[in-house]
C-alpha cells in the first residue's frame, strides 16, 4: 500500500466474547498481507486473550489462538500487552504470543500513540 | 472573506447491528461528513455491521429500518458500501446459488473482502469505526 500508515488493532474482550477476537486477528492478518505495519495491542479484558492453554475446542471453535504464536511469519513483531491490566485480573502465567512487550498502562498509551489509524475490538 | 476548506476523505467502518442504537449514530455521522462538504471513500460493513444487508430486515413503522436508511443514503450520495462477505456468510447472508439458499443481500451493497477494507483506509485521511 502506498501510504503505509501504521495500523494499531486493540484488543479489549476476552477471547471468546462475541467472536470479536477472531475478526480482529483476522483484519491484522490481512493489513500484514498487504504489507501494511501492524500491531497488535491486548488491554483491559483483552489481555485474556493472550494467554497460554485455552481449548477452543471445546466451544466448537477453531484454534486461532494458536496463530498468535505465528505472527512473526506475518512479519507482526509488534505485540503489546499491557501489564496493569494483566496483574488487575491475577493472571500469572504464559503467554501464548512470542515475545510480547509487556508495558505499563503508560508506556501502553504511548505506544498507541505511535500508530496513524486505532481499530478497537 | 474566503476561508480555505480542507476536504477531507474518511473511510467508515460500522461494526454495530441494526438493533443497536449506535448504527444510527453512525448513519447520521456519515450524512453530516458530506453535509459539511468532506468525502467518505467508502462504508465498510464488518463484524455484526453486516447484518444491516439482510434484505429481509423488518422493522415496525414507526421505527427505522436501517435496510432501507442505508439504501436512502447509497442513492442520494453514491456512496459506496462495502459488505464483508466472510463475516457475512456466518451471519446468514448469502449471494450462493446452491440448492436451499436465496440471496439475501441488499442491492445497494457491494460483495466485499477484508481487502477492500486495506484499500479504502490507504487512501483515506481518516478512518473511523463505529
Amino acid at each position: 500500500m502506498s501510504n503505509n500508515k501504521r495500523i494499531a488493532i486493540v484488543n479489549t474482550a476476552t477471547t471468546f466474547d462475541d467472536f470479536k477476537a477472531k475478526e480482529a486477528l483476522d483484519l491484522a492478518l490481512i493489513f500484514a498481507s498487504y504489507e501494511v505495519p501492524v500491531a497488535m495491542f491486548f488491554m483491559a479484558d483483552g489481555v485474556f486473550q493472550t494467554i497460554k492453554q485455552q481449548n477452543p475446542e471445546l466451544l466448537g471453535s477453531k484454534d486461532f489462538i494458536s496463530t498468535f504464536k505465528a505472527l512473526g511469519f506475518y512479519d507482526i513483531d509488534d505485540i503489546y500487552i499491557c501489564l496493569d491490566d494483566v496483574k488487575e485480573r491475577g493472571l500469572n502465567c504464559e503467554f501464548a504470543v512470542d515475545n510480547p512487550q509487556l508495558l505499563s498502562r503508560q508506556q501502553f498509551n504511548q505506544s498507541l500513540n505511535n500508530y496513524d489509524i486505532i481499530l478497537t475490538f | 472573506m474566503f476561508q480555505e476548506f480542507n476536504v477531507t476523505t474518511f473511510a467508515i467502518i460500522i461494526s454495530t447491528a441494526p438493533t443497536d442504537n449506535r448504527t444510527l449514530t453512525a448513519l447520521k455521522y456519515a450524512k453530516a461528513i458530506l453535509a459539511q462538504g468532506h468525502q467518505i471513500n467508502g462504508v465498510f460493513f464488518y463484524q455484526h455491521g453486516v447484518i444491516n444487508a439482510n434484505s429481509y430486515l423488518q422493522t415496525p413503522s414507526d421505527e427505522i429500518n436501517h435496510l432501507t436508511a442505508w439504501d436512502e443514503f447509497h442513492k442520494s450520495t453514491n456512496t459506496p458500501m462495502h459488505l464483508c462477505i466472510s463475516a457475512a456468510e456466518r451471519r446468514g447472508l448469502t449471494d450462493s446459488n446452491s440448492p436451499g439458499y436465496s440471496h439475501n443481500i441488499a442491492s445497494h451493497f457491494t460483495i466485499s473482502g477484508l481487502g477492500e477494507l486495506v484499500v479504502l483506509t490507504d487512501k483515506a485521511d481518516k478512518v473511523v469505526q463505529l
